[in-house]
């Protein structure tokens, strides 16, 4: 992941990490809660996790459930964003 | 740091509690199995059992010393628990609600804290866990009942049932959704004093009539926009799901205790028929059928009380890994016994299914009895899902790590001081690899450096160190399995994912005989440490749960030696457990 990514990229990002784990086919609605796709509690957390180890900055077990769209947790993503690896 | 001895302590508390209540088999002791037999049978409450455990202070082993309790170890009250339990589990499990007060003890204010602490041991006060829905059972998220911000603190509207001692109890733990559109920050987790309660806005569900604690209250609650203080919130708003999860981890592992007792129990009440009854013209112990599984059933007890002797330890030495061993015991012990308590009907024959003959009946009401604690705060299917989401991060983070052989010395050998137990380092999956699995090597490593000392015949330990090392190929490929899969989340796991589950918690039965026996073996002598069990308990967790078999002859070798142990401690009136404490004989 780039430093330059902007939110637009960061979305389209997660969209696609978190539609591969939960075999999402049919794209996911950004609005939409994780719950929707599937996405259980502890779930969450073990895939924040590893969200977390490829993005190389520590992040909350709860990321998934404190921002629990694509959106909201785009956001997050890029407000922490100066400290994303490259 | 604050280091607890638990050891010295643990057999002593154990054998006082026996002590004050005495032979189970007088009619004239509390929590006796006449006393057990007639709540079952008249389907009352256990009032008097209880009233006779708050008399006696028990309920300040639920509370943390510093809160003017006496709590200090998961091991310690694990073994009130077993005390109990082995007499009449109804009570053991009525009294034992009070661990609920383990959220408050995590999640609560100072404040929530020395009130809760206040109410059960100046009130006698007595809590449940409403949580399950009629429509959702475990799916806590999918949660129905709602909590609304008011100018006062909340409205509650909802039902909760099946609930135990809803009714019979004061207080209630009860998780609610706050926010609908939050997800699994939507809901929150209320701490309510029925006292605070308008009367009018909350009733209770009857008793449930069920198959085994007949004597329970298992019932339920129902608010209609019921006005709760602001401060019956425990934590912050949206931290309910998390605060419970965790609460889980305490409860799991000690309702394992539960299990214990009734095992105990269910084979010493058969052992003693099996000593006085002749069939054709051999007394039961004698005829080799009967001695199998006499013995088998042994060795569950001492495989069970070596896991959750260690998961209760670990909560105090690796709390990050609790989510794993909680699950692990909760799925294994409960179960484990179970079958060896079905097991044990054979030898008892027919009065296996009699509710007043062979010592009030009492095998057929532990089998009832104990058939809850696999069913639970978690039920297996719960567990091994728990489990199961864990694999591929935990494959990923095998390895050593850290000083690894001081904290399998702190988790396995009993007379090592155990930390204070931290609430704060739970955490809702594990951030550490299982350190009972990937320590094996290590415990191995340390039999074999310290073999000049062993005083244990050399072809035996030899046979511990082919187990050890058949034991450390399962999880390796346990470990390569999960390592490279592609894990798919959500609940739609396969069957072969729940086995995968269900081998990985017998291999760390495995393991933790293992580390157990090597972390104690130079402690007194006694049959536990001379280790004539642990060849044979590897091996029949190896056929009955791994599907991986040996010859026969390594368990039937050991019968003789097991037989003779489980005599002299029925003789001698002692646990058939690890500890061998000396049980009430008066």
């Amino acid at each position: 992941m780039s430093k330059t990514k902007d939110l637009n990229e960061l979305q389209e990002w997660l969209i696609k990490r978190i539609s591969t784990s939960l075999k999402v086919k049919n794209g996911m609605d950004p609005d939409a809660p994780f719950s929707k796709y599937g996405l259980q509690s502890i779930d969450a957390v073990i895939l924040a996790m590893e969200i977390e180890e490829e993005v190389g900055v520590e992040l909350p077990p709860t990321l998934l459930w404190e921002y629990n769209t694509v959106n909201e947790c785009a956001s997050y993503l890029m407000k922490i964003g100066s400290d994303i690896a490259a | 740091m604050n280091l607890i001895a638990t050891s010295v302590t643990k057999t002593a508390l154990t054998e006082a509690l026996e002590s004050q209540l005495g032979n189970p088999n007088n009619p004239g002791n509390p929590l006796s199995f006449a006393y057990s037999q007639k709540i079952d049978e008249t389907e009352q409450f256990p009032e008097e059992a209880i009233r006779w455990l708050y008399d006696r202070q028990l309920a300040r082993h639920y509370v943390p010393e510093e809160l003017g309790g006496s709590f200090r170890s998961f091991a310690e009250l694990g073994e009130v628990i077993r005390v109990l339990s082995r007499r009449d589990v109804s009570s053991a499990v009525a009294f034992s609600t009070l661990f609920w007060s383990f959220l408050a003890w995590v999640g609560g204010t100072g404040e929530q804290k020395r009130w809760l602490a206040k109410y059960i041991l100046e009130r006698q006060g007595a809590m449940c866990l409403a949580y399950s829905e009629r429509e959702h059972g475990a799916d806590l998220a999918a949660s129905d009942t709602v909590a609304h911000r008011t100018a006062n603190g909340f409205e509650i509207t909802g039902e909760k049932w099946p609930i135990n001692r809803a009714t019979i109890g004061g207080l209630c733990f009860v998780l609610a959704t706050t926010d609908p559109a939050a997800g699994p920050r939507g809901l929150s987790l209320f701490m309510l004093d029925k006292g605070d309660l308008d009367p009018k806005r909350y009733s209770n569900f009857p008793k449930i009539l069920t198959h085994g604690l007949r004597g329970s209250d298992i019932s339920g609650i129902k608010f209609e926009s019921c006005p709760v203080p602001a401060q019956s919130l425990l934590g912050g708003e949206g931290d309910g799901l998390q605060l419970a999860l965790r609460g889980f981890q305490i409860t799991r592992a000690l309702c394992a205790a539960i299990s214990l007792g009734a095992g105990d129990t269910a084979l010493r009440t058969t052992l003693s028929f099996a000593l006085n009854r002749k069939l054709y013209d051999e007394l039961v112990i004698d005829l080799p059928h009967a001695a199998g599984v006499l013995s088998d059933a042994f060795l569950d007890l001492l495989i069970c009380d070596c896991v959750t002797n260690a998961g209760l330890r670990s909560f105090h030495v690796v709390p990050e890994q609790s989510s794993l061993w909680a699950s692990i015991v909760k799925y294994f012990v409960p179960t484990t016994i179970e079958t060896m308590i079905q097991n044990l009907s054979v030898v008892l024959g027919a009065r296996y299914y009699m509710r007043e003959e062979h010592e009030f009946g009492t095998f057929q009401r532990v089998l009832r009895d104990a058939a809850v604690v696999s069913l639970f705060d978690g039920s297996t299917v719960v567990n091994l899902h728990a489990l199961m989401l864990q694999f591929r991060h935990l494959a990923r983070r095998r390895g050593v790590r850290g000083d690894q052989g001081s904290r399998l010395g702190q988790i396995f050998d009993a007379n090592t001081a155990v930390p204070a137990w931290n609430g704060q380092r739970l955490s809702l999956v594990s951030t550490q690899a299982n350190d009972a699995l990937e320590g094996v090597e290590f415990s191995l490593e340390h039999l074999k450096s310290e073999r000049a000392e062993n005083t244990t015949d050399p072809a035996e330990i030899d046979r511990i160190l082919a187990f050890g090392q058949k034991l450390m190929h399962e999880i390796k490929g346990h470990n390569d399995n999960f390592a490279k899969s592609e894990f798919e989340h959500g609940h739609l796991q396969s069957a072969a994912m729940f086995r995968a589950a269900q081998r990985y918690c017998a291999l760390h039965a495995a393991a933790s005989c293992l580390h157990a026996w090597i972390w104690n073996r130079s402690n007194s002598s006694s049959f536990f440490t001379r280790g004539a069990w642990l060849v044979p308990a590897l091996a029949r967790i190896f056929d009955k749960h791994l599907d991986i078999h040996h010859d026969d002859d390594v368990i039937d070798a050991a019968r003789p030696e097991l037989l003779e142990e489980l005599r002299k401690l029925h003789r001698d009136n002692r646990m058939f457990s690890v500890s061998a404490a000396a049980l009430g004989s008066n």
